[in-house]
């Protein structure tokens, strides 16, 4: 089907969030949304419309049930970890994915250090933090950031180069401990190549948060709060040599 | 902050796997969603399971938001009519309802808008309305049906006692007239 001809594009945009797309038709029709921009801006623009010209669906309290059985199904360990005593035993440490999968990033932020620290010689002062931020979603390692103790810089280095649209651009935000404010630290570099992000002086104390990345459009100016869902996450990690 | 601003943060907050900020957004959206899902799948344990479905998909899926794209509402409410369709369609519950709760819907929507949404829609409502009337009768029933029922062009036919093909072609054409019709508005 030439899903380029934009009436084609149009009609089976609509018909996909009427729902009258066959499974097959709108199977197909899903695997293209996340690599064609024209698709899901006409999904979305569909997604508006029809509600607004079919009226709106009244709200009507969900049952009681409901959420009880999602948190058990979602987060199970939650209810585990209550009755201590009957709680079957924790992986041992070694046994854990996750303990590997950090073993292999923070191997990779040391060695990194230390090829930042040889490769610039003295004026480069060993970091006192480091971090890998990874996709959320498939957990792969795309950036190593590592900054003095002072954090007055960022040492940014995409290790992961991605292909986009020049209007796009990856912003690394800070969410400080304790708040739920995002603050924008600055653009990181996506094609592969190292860069250093200034800090001034006012967002230095706030630096030792939650680090997470979004894609979104910056040609417009950056912008003063996320726009985007964040796709890609790290933590600072302290490195002491 | 508004409603959508909160429902976007709770949902970049989510995609961080952020219990709590789930918790909080499954709180403020879920009475909407059960709307949705209701209206499509018209008995309240099926539509308690679709619901559990479709905030498990948002749990999984909040990176995905894109807020320059959608309205949080939008967005979880478009997951929120598949997971129902998909669900519809398993089930042949659907073959077995006889009520007709069109009327029921259509009181709730009266009484379930406030003044202010009144004047808002009055204000853009007209030309709404007004693309939404340059459908035919039964043109305008099909797309109600698919949207409301979620029913298929076979469950649309059969229900309007109109062949296949005609639906199918009252959709198409129907579709592109309100798409015409809305950017002209």
């Amino acid at each position: 089907m030439n899903y380029r001809d934009p009436e084609l594009r149009e009609l089976l945009s609509a018909q996909y969030v009427l729902g009258t797309l066959k499974p097959r038709a709108r199977r197909r029709f899903e695997s293209l949304l996340p690599g064609r921009a024209d698709l899901r801006r006409s999904v979305a623009g569909w997604e508006r419309r029809l509600p607004e010209l079919l009226g709106p669906t009244p709200a009507i309290e969900a049952p009681d049930s409901v959420w009880p059985k999602l948190r058990t199904r979602l987060f199970p360990e939650t209810l585990a970890a209550a009755p201590a005593t009957t709680a079957s035993p924790a992986p041992g440490l070694l046994a854990r994915l996750s303990f590997w999968r950090g073993w292999a990033a923070m191997a990779s932020v040391v060695a990194f250090v230390f090829a930042l620290a040889l490769g610039l010689g003295k004026q480069t002062a060993i970091p006192g933090y480091a971090s890998v931020v990874t996709s959320m979603q498939s957990h792969e390692p795309m950036w190593m950031l590592s900054a003095a103790p002072e954090m007055d810089r960022i040492y940014v280095k995409s290790i992961q180069p991605m292909v986009m649209s020049p209007d796009i651009g990856c912003l690394l935000w800070i969410r400080p401990e304790g708040s739920e404010r995002m603050i924008l630290v600055g653009e990181l570099p996506w094609r592969g190549e190292e860069a250093t992000l200034k800090i001034d002086k006012a967002t230095r104390a706030q630096l030792k948060g939650q680090l997470v990345v979004t894609v979104e459009r910056v040609d417009r100016g950056m912008p003063d709060k996320p726009t985007a869902a964040p796709k890609f996450a790290g933590s600072w990690m302290p490195i002491r040599i | 902050m508004s409603v959508p601003e909160v429902l976007e943060d709770l949902l970049a907050r989510t995609a961080l796997a952020d219990r709590h900020a789930f918790e909080k957004l499954y709180r403020l959206s879920s009475a909407q969603l059960f709307g949705i899902v209701l209206r499509i799948v018209r008995d309240r344990d099926l539509a308690a399971d679709v619901l559990q479905e479709t905030y498990v998909k948002i749990w999984h899926r909040a990176g995905d938001f894109r807020a320059d794209l959608a309205q949080p509402l939008t967005w979880m409410g478009s997951i929120a009519r598949h997971q129902a369709i998909d669900t519809l369609r398993r089930s042949a519950r659907r073959l077995s309802t006889a009520e007709d709760i069109d009327e029921h819907y259509e009181l709730a929507d009266e009484a379930a808008e406030s003044p202010a949404d009144a004047v808002d829609r009055g204000l853009q409502g007209a030309a709404l309305h007004r693309c939404l009337g340059e459908l035919q009768g039964l043109q305008q029933r099909a797309v109600q049906l698919a949207w409301f029922r979620g029913l298929t062009h076979e469950d649309i036919a059969a229900r309007l006692d109109t062949p296949l093909g005609t639906v199918k072609s009252w959709l198409r054409r129907g579709l592109l007239r309100l798409k015409t019709c809305l950017e002209g508005a």
